[in-house]
């Protein structure tokens, strides 16, 4: 078995890998041009391009920041500066403007405007909420769920996380609902927001 | 100054590799595609700073596993709370092409985190150092966990070319 085993280097057993690694992306890659059919294969108007989509994203975030931003610039009692300064001590308190959004009856509006609120707070939205998660999050009448919640330097990255927050006459943040363990816990006891977002942290 | 032709470039070169690699650290197909998509959706998002990243294809490659990871915990809770989809499941684990559960299956031994050094290495071609920013680790780390890899994969290799050859 010695004999073997010393027919094997570490370049050796990479050079195998790294052979095996090209060996796969070469068939994923015929499997995604299989999964998304060239123009002519399919008729154009159930075309759906992956690389379209990825532009389209990036298109709607644009749109959602200026239909957010024009929903900030309506009239409203919360005070502006509170909402448009991550570090403002009362950034925590300050609704997201759902009320605007739900007024207009659509749900772009709305995710456009929660996007704005998230980014106000230094955070970003990571999941749509159209998601099928937040079905398993157990919000009472009159609140929302703000969505997936991302610290935009990705320092507290995580998936499982939900912000949820009162509905349309909302005034505050009301705590995270931790979609992986099942648990709520009250905003000012959570040890990972810092203190800027209402939580305990440092 | 960054372009969106060099998104394009960027995308069409690396979304392969970044679908493969994750499905190769154990994510479903269909999931793994999924989870590249959103981190090159991400990518656009602030192409500005992605564009000018050292690692981007490190980055890339973390965020999408993050949102794999996210989506199977999201997948188990929504199985936990839905009894009925154990039996009659509508969520389909489509498996990886053959080649990807080849590569997965030879990997099997090693814990996850050897596997990622093992992925990234391979996989993308980075150094140690490459790999220790793109994990958030130190780079004896990474040097550590794919010398401790490749001492299990050799050992397997070699198992196996021993039970090749005893079946001739």
């Amino acid at each position: 078995m010695s004999d073997a085993t010393h027919d094997v280097t570490d370049d050796e057993l990479e050079a195998m890998i790294q052979g095996m690694a090209r060996r796969s992306v070469e068939a994923t890659e015929r499997r995604l041009a299989e999964e998304s059919p060239p123009p002519g294969l399919v008729p154009a108007s159930r075309r759906v391009p992956r690389r379209a989509y990825v532009y389209a994203a990036a298109a709607a975030a644009a749109v959602a920041l200026i239909v957010g931003f024009a929903a900030l610039a309506q009239p409203d009692d919360a005070p502006l500066d509170a909402v448009a300064s991550p570090s403002a001590e009362s950034a925590p308190t300050t609704a997201p403007p759902s009320s605007v959004a739900s007024a207009a009856g659509s749900v772009e509006a709305q995710v456009a405007a929660d996007s704005v609120f998230a980014t106000s707070l230094g955070l970003t939205i990571g999941t749509p909420l159209d998601d099928p998660a937040p079905d398993l999050i157990p919000v009472t009448e009159g609140e929302n769920v703000l969505g997936y919640l991302f610290f935009a330097d990705q320092s507290a990255f995580s998936d499982s996380r939900a912000f949820v927050t009162y509905g349309p006459d909302a005034t505050t943040i009301r705590g995270v609902w931790d979609v992986f363990d099942a648990r709520f816990t009250p905003i000012e006891d959570d040890p990972e927001l810092p203190p800027t977002l209402g939580g305990g942290g440092s | 100054m960054a372009t969106f032709g060099d998104f394009d470039e960027w995308y069409t070169r690396t979304r392969p590799v970044v679908v493969s690699a994750v499905s190769a650290m154990g994510a479903p197909h269909d999931l793994a595609v999924d989870a590249a998509d959103e981190a090159f959706t991400r990518a656009a998002e602030r192409w500005e700073s992605v564009s000018v990243m050292t690692n981007r294809d490190g980055w890339a490659y973390v965020v999408a596993r993050r949102v794999a990871v996210g989506q199977l915990r999201r997948r188990q809770v929504a199985r936990r709370k839905f009894h009925v989809l154990k039996d009659s499941s509508p969520i389909e684990h489509h498996d990886p092409p053959p080649e990807t559960h080849e590569l997965r299956k030879l990997l099997e031994p090693l814990t996850e985190a050897q596997r990622e050094a093992v992925v990234l290495r391979n996989y993308f071609g980075m150094t140690e150092p490459e790999i220790a920013e793109a994990i958030g680790a130190s780079r004896g780390t990474v040097s550590s966990r794919l010398r401790s890899a490749y001492k299990v994969l050799r050992d397997a290799t070699v198992m196996m070319m021993l039970l090749a050859m005893g079946e001739r």
